[in-house]
């Protein structure tokens, strides 16, 4: 087995991993869940060897073990790092040549392990066009031929089907009964539940809880979400708004996701709540329109095109895709507002009135930082983010979309984030947020809409919960629910 | 003959600036307005000060080309010091490899350094030079064109050859040769490396308008709308121009509007059509002499770089110390059988060999 | 909900479907497929040629043909490793003038004998391949700035080392000694029969670039670099060795093209060959099935391509149509290529929207109330 002692991993001040022990024995598939940013993909790349511990150690069978220095490890990702110009069976190949000039044939073995895994007849086709159920297939074989001896499986099924992801966790299953040792990283907690023997909780750096070994999905979420700041039962929303008012969506059909009917209050923050792989982040780029669908969309009680884009804005998760980082915080502020009363005779951007403007939303938002002239990029992530927010409630949209709204972000400065939104939803706007963790749903939420498989599975009402556990728990519960129905009948 | 007629000129005028002490002029009238002379520049002419003259060119590097314009350039300054009896620093510009932006840095900073008493261009026609010209203009450092004519700028004077005219002798010389050699002509075509340009239409179109005058039998397998296009690039010309001869038999002679012509010659040998088919084209190198010795090329037109450039050297001390502007005196020169010795030895000389 | 969960009805035929499927067929499947229709459109572009004036088809002309395709095979083939290794090379049109300069330089200025100016001028085209390579992958600027600025050097370098002059060495002075002009004019002459000896080199130099790219050990390499480096470099191939080679390599053919047209013209210009050549070699790279994204593309598929592009260039100037016709049809055979190479993705998008369409029409009409 592998074993994971007081590991930690510092990205400057902070600790991506603090002190995490862990022990992953052969013969068993271990599954590893934990919220985002909790280390679990520091984790990963440590096991694969692309990164270095700052402390701690690991032992391999007994003794000392450097990951690095031995590429006995096989990585499975939700995206295959594999070769779509090349054959399955070349892809195979890449990297273990053993020729000296001439081109690298397929041998008896590589199409054995292939035959092992239902794609011996495979080997000729080219890899692009095959499916991903088929590429990560291609992925695993590639760790076989190389004598693997440690499987990482990190999301392997987001973009599976139903029937190929119990063809893959057969595939672990066997794996591990050969005797190798066996990691499943997912967010899906009632798979985890399922197929694994034993399960970790990785929470803020650290292991929190061992060997929670026939622990239901529901039981794994209240783990999860536990000791999660909250402030108790919350009130609910004062002054109801009148139904028939904000976004609603009815047929609305894209590549990931089908949804029948779907009505976000306007005066309300609704929480859409979906894993990775569920296709709520599909449908939240759809109500955008960013992504292409169909159906019907009404705001505030009139039908408008399914792509129109009109007063609606979205922010995406990665602030990387909505931080200008190499502008002010000044310029942040304002980039999404509307630059009339920015610019003196129409054309020209009057650097005064930038600044007195964005003074003005460094007060309101309260904004840590030394001057609103400093680049956006030496500010903490809490503080981009509300200016992010900040800019986006300036520009006034009927319509605000969120995605992961606190991702990344320090306990303080989520709580008023979380002000922000709501306040702007009070005005009588739509805000409509994704959101992959509980406590994030619990604090924010007004109504929360769990979605999975591309298709709504519940509403629920946060501040009906007494706390955070008991949401994840009512959440998982749904979701396992409408899964059981789907298998029970068929689906 | 051209060099001696410029310099003719240059001689009387200059020496009689020499006589009395130069009198660079106030002002002129010109077909565009007037242009008054910058009087920092009065003064140094007046002061007996060095005059920086600059010939801008499109590539020193180009065979032929640049070496001939910077022979050229050198000779003319020195004449133009004896005669005008003034020192002149002369300065010779070009980019390597062609670019006309950099060309126009190069012209822009002379100018803004004050380094700039007068300017003669060879900028290739390209409109581009309008602005800068105009600007150097009304700043009061007088500007001329040699080679090709900037339209529409406010230079002085300019100084190239007239196209007409040079198809014109083209024609004529494959008239007076099929003609001498008791050869009937009926069938010809016409090629360019830019057939787009107005140099290359204006040339191909008075080779064809003469010859249809000179010898109304003669039939052209193309015109000048539909020219074959070879681009500069030989081994492209060479395709295309046989591919063309493949398809059109019976071609008797190849107007060529530039210096590729050495590649019809090439073919002419290659399909054993010499003494059938001949080439005629224009400017000058080694194997374009070699093959007018030979027969195989009629004849080709020089435009007589070194005295286009020669002239920007005169032109520039003529107008700073007297006010006179020297006409356009550029002829072009038909090189045939009958004195290309001559031309060899010229160009042998006017490239440093 | 994935694609694989919804059932939908057969589709109906049409000829428009089963021209868009064969337009896909043709952009998935490997070359073979590719290659066939381009030797089609090549045929039927001949059959056009020869209707308009029957000497296309004369042996005389097909050997001019063949002959003028070699050039721009042998820069196109070259520039194909580039393209596979996941890298542009636009300095090849400079290159190619290059190479003939510095061997002229040495042999008919310097007086080297001609044994030792042919590997000096391969010598000085290659450093400047590695100078591209070197750019590229330890400077990191992207190999298309890094050619773009070093078509302009080089071809200021040629101008500057020739110092203005044309080089012929039939007149040269110092003359060269006679059993090297010999040799020297053999290089791109004629073999017995009438044979340009140019196509003869093509021959080999596809003959070698074949093995190197389909059936050695480092083809192999090189296409999974291209197609994935993230992936290769992981898998710890040498990646930066590779393609600093490749680099080198194209620059070394397009030299090879440039000396080869040198010896048949008797002449090279420097500053003035081989300008106009970035277009069509990229023209027949890409018409060839190479793809820009790197890991893809043949030997057959770019010398198909250089065959049409100077099929269609001889018989234009053949029948005698101007410049602008041939502009016209040469860039609208790129595109109508590069769409067909593209088509795979554009009907994909079409069948997406076409797909969610009938997704919502069944959606609508579950009656589901969640």
């Amino acid at each position: 087995m592998i074993e994971i002692s007081s590991v930690s991993k510092f990205y400057g001040n902070t600790a991506a991993l603090d002190g995490l022990t862990m022990q992953l024995r052969r013969g068993i598939v271990t599954g590893v869940v934990g919220p985002n940013g909790a280390g679990k993909s520091t984790l990963m790349r440590m096991l694969a060897g692309e990164e270095l511990p700052d402390a701690g150690s690991f032992r391999l069978d007994g003794s000392p073990w450097r990951p690095a220095a031995q590429p006995r490890v096989g990585i499975v990702h939700q995206d295959p790092a594999l070769w779509p110009n090349l054959t399955v069976g070349e892809n195979l190949l890449v990297g273990r040549e053993r020729t000296r000039l001439a081109r690298p044939r397929s041998g008896l073995r590589e199409q054995e392990i292939l035959q092992k895994l239902a794609i011996g007849d495979l080997v000729g086709r080219r890899l692009g066009e095959l499916s991903l159920a088929i590429q990560q297939r291609v992925e695993i074989a590639r760790a076989l031929a190389r004598d693997a001896d440690v499987f990482l499986f990190d999301e392997p099924n987001s973009a599976l089907t139903a029937a190929e992801s119990e063809y893959l966790f057969e595939r672990m299953r066997a794996l591990a009964a050969d005797g190798k040792v066996v990691l499943l990283v997912s967010h899906r907690l009632d798979e985890v539940a399922r197929n694994c023997e034993e399960i970790f909780v990785v929470r803020g750096g650290k292991s929190v809880r061992g060997s929670a070994h026939g622990m239901s999905a529901r039981e794994l979420a209240e783990i999860l979400a536990e000791g999660s700041s909250s402030t108790g039962r919350r009130s609910a929303p004062e002054g109801a708004p009148t139904a028939g008012e904000g976004l609603a969506v009815d047929g609305w059909v894209g590549d990931a996701f089908a949804i029948t009917h779907l009505a976000a209050r306007a005066g309300e923050v609704t929480a859409i709540v979906g894993v990775e792989g569920s296709g709520s982040r599909q449908f939240l780029l759809s109500l955008a329109g960013l992504l292409p669908s169909r159906g019907t969309k009404t705001l505030g009680g009139w039908q408008v095109s399914a792509s129109a884009r009109g007063k609606t804005l979205y922010l995406a998760g990665d602030r990387r895709e909505t931080v200008f980082a190499h502008l002010s915080v000044a310029e942040n502020l304002v980039m999404r507002s509307p630059p009339r009363s920015l610019l003196r005779l129409g054309a020209l951007v009057s650097r005064g009135r930038v600044w007195q403007r964005a003074e003005k939303m460094r007060r309101q938002h309260g904004i840590k930082c030394r001057s609103v002239s400093d680049p956006a990029s030496t500010l903490s992530g809490g503080n981009q983010q509300k200016v992010v927010v900040a800019s986006a409630i300036a520009a006034q949209p009927d319509v605000l979309l969120v995605e992961e709204p606190t991702r990344g972000v320090d306990i303080a400065s989520r709580r008023e984030i979380y002000e922000q939104l709501r306040g702007f939803a009070r005005q009588g706007r739509v805000v409509v947020t994704l959101c992959t963790e509980e406590a994030e749903v619990f604090e924010l939420a007004d109504r929360a809409i769990v979605i999975d498989r591309g298709a709504v599975v519940d509403e629920l009402l946060p501040y009906r919960y007494a706390s955070v556990e008991e949401l994840a728990g009512a959440v998982a519960g749904a979701i396992g629910d409408a899964r059981q129905r789907q298998r029970l009948s068929g689906g | 003959m051209t060099l001696l007629g410029g310099a003719a000129i240059g001689v009387l005028l200059a020496s009689a600036a020499h006589a009395e002490g130069p009198t660079p002029p106030t002002a002129v009238t010109t077909d565009w307005g007037t242009f008054t002379l910058n009087e920092t520049i009065r003064e140094r002419v007046l002061a007996a000060q060095p005059l920086r003259i600059a010939l801008s060119m499109e590539g020193p590097a180009i065979p032929v080309f640049g070496p001939q314009y910077q022979y050229g350039f050198t000779a003319g300054v020195e004449v133009a010091e004896k005669e005008s009896g003034v020192t002149i620093e002369g300065k010779f510009l070009g980019p390597n490899p062609p670019d006309i932006n950099e060309q126009i840095n190069q012209v822009r900073s002379q100018a803004a350094a004050g380094q700039l008493d007068c300017l003669s261009l060879e900028g290739g026609g390209a409109p581009s030079w309008v602005p800068i010209i105009n600007d150097l203009a009304s700043r009061g450092i007088p500007v001329f064109t040699v080679g090709e004519d900037i339209e529409g700028s406010h230079r002085l004077g300019t100084f190239h050859t007239d196209w007409t005219l040079e198809g014109q002798m083209a024609a004529k010389a494959v008239v007076d040769y099929f003609a001498a050699n008791g050869l009937e002509l009926k069938s010809l075509a016409v090629a360019s490396s830019v057939p787009n340009q107005p140099f290359a239409q204006i040339r191909m179109n008075a080779f064809i308008n003469e010859i249809k005058a000179l010898a109304p039998g003669a039939e052209f397998a193309n015109s000048a709308d539909n020219a074959i296009n070879g681009t500069f690039d030989p081994a492209a010309t060479y395709a295309a121009i046989k591919a063309f001869l493949t398809g059109h038999a019976g071609v008797q002679v190849l107007y060529h509007t530039d210096v590729n012509a050495g590649v019809i010659d090439k073919i002419i040998l290659d399909t054993n059509q010499k003494g059938t088919m001949f080439a005629v084209g224009h400017n000058v190198s080694d194997e374009t002499l070699d093959a007018i010795k030979t027969g195989v090329q009629i004849g080709t037109i020089d435009q007589n770089f070194p005295a286009q450039s020669q002239w920007a050297a005169s032109v520039c001390a003529t107008f700073l110390t007297t006010g006179h502007i020297l006409p356009n005196t550029n002829e072009p020169v038909l090189v045939t059988a009958a004195n290309v010795d001559e031309a060899l030895e010229t160009l042998k000389r006017t490239t440093g060999r | 909900m994935t694609k694989d969960q919804v059932s939908l009805p057969p589709p109906a035929t049409s000829a428009w479907r089963e021209l868009s499927r064969a337009a896909a067929t043709i952009s998935s499947r490997p070359a073979v497929t590719r290659i066939l229709a381009l030797w089609l459109v090549t045929i039927a572009v001949a059959l056009v040629f020869q209707s308009q004036n029957a000497a296309f088809l004369s042996q005389g002309n097909l050997i001019d043909l063949l002959r003028a395709t070699s050039t721009l095979a042998t820069v196109a083939l070259g520039v194909t490793l580039v393209v596979v290794a996941g890298e542009l090379d636009l300095s090849v049109g400079s290159t190619y003038a290059l190479a003939p300069t510095a061997v002229a330089v040495c042999w008919m200025i310097w007086g080297l004998p001609l044994y030792v100016a042919l590997p000096l001028g391969l010598v000085v085209v290659a450093a400047a391949g590695a100078v591209n390579g070197i750019l590229t992958v330890y400077v990191r600027i992207p190999s298309f700035v890094v050619t773009l600025g070093t078509f302009t050097l080089l071809a200021g370098i040629s101008l500057l080392i020739g110092k203005g002059q044309y080089f012929t060495p039939a007149a040269a002075v110092p003359a060269v000694p006679p059993e090297e002009f010999a040799v020297f004019a053999q290089l791109g002459g004629s073999a017995p029969g009438g044979i340009p000896i140019q196509i003869l080199w093509l021959g080999v130099i596809s003959a070698i670039v074949f093995v190197v790219l389909h059936l050695s050990l480092f083809g192999f390499r090189l296409r999974a670099i291209g197609g994935n480096e993230v992936a290769g470099r992981l898998s710890r191939l040498p990646v930066a060795r590779y393609r600093i080679v490749v680099f080198v390599l194209s620059a070394v053919l397009a030299g090879w093209a440039g000396i080869i047209d040198f010896s048949f013209l008797q002449a090279t210009q420097p500053g003035i060959s081989g300008s106009g050549l970035t277009f069509p070699v990229f023209a027949a790279v890409i018409i060839g099935g190479a793809s820009l994204r790197g890991g893809v593309g043949t030997v057959a598929g770019t010398l198909s391509g250089a065959l049409l592009l100077q099929t269609l260039a001889n018989g234009l100037s053949l029948i005698g149509a101007g410049s602008g016709v041939q502009q016209v049809s040469t860039g609208l055979i790129t595109i109508i290529a590069v769409a067909v190479d593209r088509w795979s993705d554009i009907s994909a998008g079409i069948r997406g929207a076409l797909q969610r369409r009938r997704r919502e029409a069944e959606l609508l009409r579950q009656d589901d109330p969640k």
